[in-house]
């Protein structure tokens, strides 16, 4: 898990040492173990380390591969974690592969070597990676099914690519821009933007969808093709629900068991909710199931959780009920409604896109966690999408919730929300996993009848049968859902009046165009000064942060203003 | 006075009735008829048990009760062959009514009526919305109905009287079930059809609510569903299926608050007095508001509404925490329907409606001069057509009455002239 970022140049032209060095430090949040780099005539490739499994030299990258070490033919850069590495590399050694360290990334360009880009569809895990033929002097890079990892690059006379946006501003010779085509599309269908677009809000800069590949060529040929499409790989189902409910279970103990596999340190995030306490205990169980599973972390007791003390979101209650039945220690950060601002500022440079939602919890959720030596999270996101369990979708024709399950997994709300904990994760240099993510069990649940998913008394039931005897009936029989946000009504009230106010007064905001700045500007100070923005203005609020977030990133990534706001923040 | 009824139940409703009564295979016509009446299913609209048994000797006949017909048939040795409408034929002729009462008209009682050699004194049909809007009324001498004001009843002529009759309270053949625990919080009775489209939204925002609502609250809901893909996946989330009769009964009282009773539809103005069936049973019926309501009850007192999806969780909540003020409106409720809304009262308001009908109206209509397509016009294969020929029911039911002729001008204009001079109601 880590950092990548690299550069092909069309025009022959060497790529300096130090051009890739600063533009991979662009990215040093995500790996602050260390850094690599390999530069080799109009190639270069970077690194920013986030060890996770092998800690010793030998998992540096970029990391080259084949001839025995000695001149070899591939070299890749690699950000994510193949889980099932392990198996792969007993394969590969039957094959005649030799390994010399004992990370997943020798075993990725390993199968690269052996299997080509068939080998992709043999990893479970995400990623986002590129692999520097020397011989056929080709760059290929590839993105996980479901987008987990991310992956952005820029065609401009020369080919670079990094994990995220911001590393491009770093860059020589690029000039940030704002991409006025779509940016009325970005911040009005902001959470839906990320999964069906392949531009971004800076000009230029383009994500290589989940599920694809691309080969760039040195002489600026580039060939993106799909080579995952979840759709094609559904079977049929066990007919009885109760078989159903049995592999579903099997399916996710299993996924939860291969991403325990660690060198370090792991915990979970907990919201309180039915997905990620399931994780919580499944950690558990499987701790006492696989106690003798190679590579399995045995230092996992480690909870953490945001609270909101006198707030409806607060649900550090039904938390430590998760905690306590995994036998894990549950470490709080309390947020108080005068959050400081300059958490804000700094979530919106973190976050780098729009999102209708203040990331300042996540962050610091994240942000305990490495203080307290933990380095890798299992995380429950991805069943709301794949189970139906967001309030408003069940509206939905039972005849439609299938399909339009699949559309939000793939195109809708979740990779936004995958984005939002990429970075608010890595941002700290923490690995989040999903194992409700895991391909195996996706494509099983995207084959059930909606039935299995919305019945019986609830929503995600398959998800709860299958738990039966693993989590507490108190957490997998809890109907009432809060979702892991901020107590936006609240922070509006008592916290941000400085900032507001300075956002609402900078130029930026003034000359926008795509809102009303002077009556939104007055309605925004006005009721944050009266101190009477309520639960029930959720969407407005949601809608104004969209905008403040989009003023601020302004100042940021466009006109390079480090520390916006500054003296608001500190008011 | 012979009179009879002839109520058609939902086939679902009669299937499940089988399966809870296998022995109707084998047992007497009067014991398969016992069973259907004391399910209860639609109780407070079979009123032929209801009727002043000096004045009035009263049978009802279900068209689609398949084992009960089988039964009649066994008892009176009728050939097997004989099945439908010729059996249905059958089973008037032998009974002879001179008042025949269609309390869920459709095509299988308008079927019957013109096949019958002889038309009975008075035939009366009771609207109901979810008929098709191109029903034919000509058939009727008389409309009841709910509550519904004439002006909806699509396709009725101006000369046909119209009067209301609510669905009344029956106080037998069942008791409140005291037996029965009340277990859930929310209990729901549907259907899943366009005319049911604001009562299941009603549910589900209530059903969303268990997820918005930080407190938990249990949910059942019962919907008939025909196309469950159509159904909102908050609905399906808590559907345990339909349940008919006393089963309905049991479910209903299980719950601590009932959403909109057993109502049929969407509509404000009528159909809503079914509530009476929940009173019957004492159950508390939260009820969306509507000007009906509030002509049967006392609202806040005898019964609770509510106006918005606000409201609707806000009272639910305050009355599933205060279970006292619940059952002293429940109470109240069962006692008004006991004073105003019972089955003898019905009764006897339907009786005064069977005598003025008697008088003003002997025979309005001729079935031979139906504007329905006749028997022998229908849209059945031909096949089918050649068989009904050759059957001995169509044979004897020739020998007892002459052809009738079609109506000619002047019969045409003596109707329309009585019709003229009738004072509709309604």
């Amino acid at each position: 898990m880590c950092g990548i970022a690299g550069i092909l140049n069309f025009d022959r032209q060497p790529v300096a040492e130090d051009t890739i060095t600063r533009f991979t430090d662009s990215v040093s949040h995500r790996g602050p173990d260390g850094r690599g780099v390999f530069a080799d005539g109009v190639v270069g490739l970077g690194h920013r380390r986030l060890a996770i499994l092998d800690l010793s030299d030998l998992g540096t990258c970029p990391m080259p591969y084949g001839n025995g070490g000695k001149e070899p033919r591939y070299w890749i850069t690699f950000n994510g974690e193949i889980y099932n590495f392990l198996e792969l590399r007993n394969e590969l050694s039957g094959l005649g592969h030799t390994f010399r360290s004992q990370t997943d990334t020798e075993v990725v360009v390993a199968a690269f070597a052996e299997w080509g880009e068939g080998c992709l569809t043999r990893f479970n895990g995400m990623w986002a990676f590129a692999i520097w033929d020397t011989v056929d002097r080709v760059l290929f890079l590839s993105r996980d099914r479901f987008g987990v990892k991310p992956l952005y690059y820029l065609r401009d006379g020369r080919f670079a690519f990094a994990s995220e946006m911001k590393a491009f501003l770093s860059l020589d010779g690029f000039t940030p821009k704002l991409n006025e085509a779509i940016i009325e599309t970005a911040l009005n269908r902001s959470q839906s933007f990320e999964g069906k677009n392949v531009e971004t809000i800076l000009s230029g800069v383009l994500k290589l969808p989940p599920g694809h590949c691309m080969t760039v060529a040195g002489n600026g040929t580039i060939h993106s093709r799909q080579w995952w499409n979840t759709a094609e790989h559904l079977e049929a189902p066990p007919r009885r629900y109760e078989d159903q409910v049995m592999q579903w279970r099997e399916l996710f103990l299993d996924s939860v068991a291969i991403r325990m596999r660690s060198d370090v340190a792991i915990g979970t995030s907990l919201s309180g909710g039915l997905d990620s306490s399931a994780v919580a205990c499944a950690m558990s169980w499987s701790a006492q199931e696989h106690l003798h599973e190679e590579r399995a972390s045995t230092d996992w007791r480690h909870a953490f959780t945001a609270a909101f003390p006198g707030t409806a979101l607060d649900e550090t209650a039904y938390a430590r009920i998760a905690a306590d039945a995994a036998g894990a220690r549950l470490h709080v950060t309390e947020f108080s409604n005068t959050v400081a601002a300059q958490d804000l500022v700094d979530s919106v440079w973190c976050m780098e896109d729009i999102y209708p939602a203040v990331a300042v919890p996540l962050l610091k959720n994240y942000r305990a966690m490495r203080e307290q030596g933990v380095f890798v999270s299992l995380d429950g996101h991805g069943a709301d999408e794949m189970l139906c369990g967001y309030t408003p979708w069940l509206n939905w024709p039972m005849g439609e919730v299938n399909q339009r399950l699949y559309d939000q997994f793939h195109h809708g709300l979740l990779p936004s929300i995958q984005r939002n904990y990429d970075r608010t994760s890595m941002a700290n240099g923490i690995e989040v996993r999903m194992p409700l993510m895991d391909w195996r069990l996706v494509c099983l649940t995207f084959s059930l009848p909606a039935s299995s998913k919305v019945g019986g008394g609830y929503t995600k039931r398959i998800f709860r049968d299958a738990l039966e005897g693993i989590l507490p009936d108190s957490l997998r029989l809890r109907r009432s859902k809060i979702g892991f946000n901020s107590p936006m009504a609240e922070w509006f009230n008592e916290g941000l009046g400085g900032l507001l106010e300075a956002v609402v007064q900078s130029d930026t905001w003034r000359s926008a165009t795509w809102w009303d700045p002077r009556a939104d500007g007055e309605l925004l100070l006005r009721r944050s000064a009266a101190r009477n923005w309520t639960q029930g203005d959720w969407e407005t609020l949601l809608q104004m942060w969209c905008r403040i977030s989009f003023v601020i990133w302004q100042e940021m990534f466009l006109h390079r203003n480090e520390k916006p706001f500054q003296v608001a923040a500190d008011d | 006075m012979k009179f009879l009824q002839v109520h058609s139940h939902s086939d679902e409703y009669l299937r499940d009735l089988s399966l809870r009564h296998p022995e109707m295979e084998v047992t007497t016509y009067g014991a398969t008829m016992r069973i259907l009446h004391e399910d209860g299913q639609s109780a407070a609209h079979l009123i032929a048990s209801h009727l002043d048994a000096e004045e009035f000797e009263s049978r009802l006949l279900v068209p689609n009760f398949r084992e009960g017909l089988a039964s009649w048939k066994r008892e009176r040795g009728i050939r097997p062959s004989v099945t439908g409408n010729d059996l249905l034929v059958e089973y008037v002729l032998e009974f002879s009514p001179e008042i025949l009462y269609l309390s869920s008209p459709d095509r299988t009682g308008i079927d019957l009526l013109q096949s019958l050699p002889k038309r009975p004194r008075l035939v009366i049909g009771r609207f109901s919305p979810g008929l098709p809007t191109d029903f034919d009324w000509g058939h009727f001498d008389l409309i009841v109905t709910d509550e519904a004001p004439s002006s909806v009843i699509p396709g009725r002529s101006s000369s046909i009287p119209f009067e209301h009759l609510p669905a009344g309270y029956p106080t037998r053949p069942f008791a409140p079930l005291p037996e029965v625990e009340e277990e859930i919080d929310l209990v729901f009775f549907g259907r899943s059809s366009e005319a049911h489209r604001d009562r299941n939204r009603s549910f589900l925002e209530a059903a969303k609510a268990t997820l918005s609502q930080p407190r938990d609250f249990l949910v059942e809901c019962h919907l008939a569903t025909p196309h469950p893909e159509l159904v909102p996946a908050g609905i399906a989330m808590f559907n345990q299926g339909p349940r008919f009769g006393r089963e309905a009964h049991r479910a209903l009282k299980r719950g601590r608050v009932c959403l909109d009773g057993f109502l049929s539809c969407d509509e404000d103005e009528f159909g809503m007095l079914q509530i009476v069936e929940g009173a019957a049973l004492g159950s508390f019926q939260l009820i969306r508001h509507n000007d009906a309501i509030g002509r049967a009850f006392k609202v806040g007192e005898e019964i609770e509404t509510y106006q918005s999806q606000e409201e609707l969780l806000e009272k639910l909540f305050y009355y599933l925490d205060h279970p006292e003020a619940r059952r002293t409106i429940s109470d109240r409720a069962r006692q008004r329907c006991l004073h105003s809304h019972s089955m003898e009262a019905r009764a006897r308001k339907f009786q005064e409606f069977v005598r003025q009908g008697l008088q003003q109206s002997p025979r309005r209509i001729d079935p031979a001069s139906s504007s329905r397509p006749r028997a022998k016009d229908r849209s059945v294969p031909a096949k089918e057509g050649r068989r009904k020929e050759k059957s001995g029911v169509k044979k004897s039911r020739q020998d007892r009455a002459p052809k009738r002729r079609p109506d000619g001008l002047l019969q045409r204009i003596l109707r329309r002239l009585r019709g003229m001079f009738r004072s509709p109601r309604g």
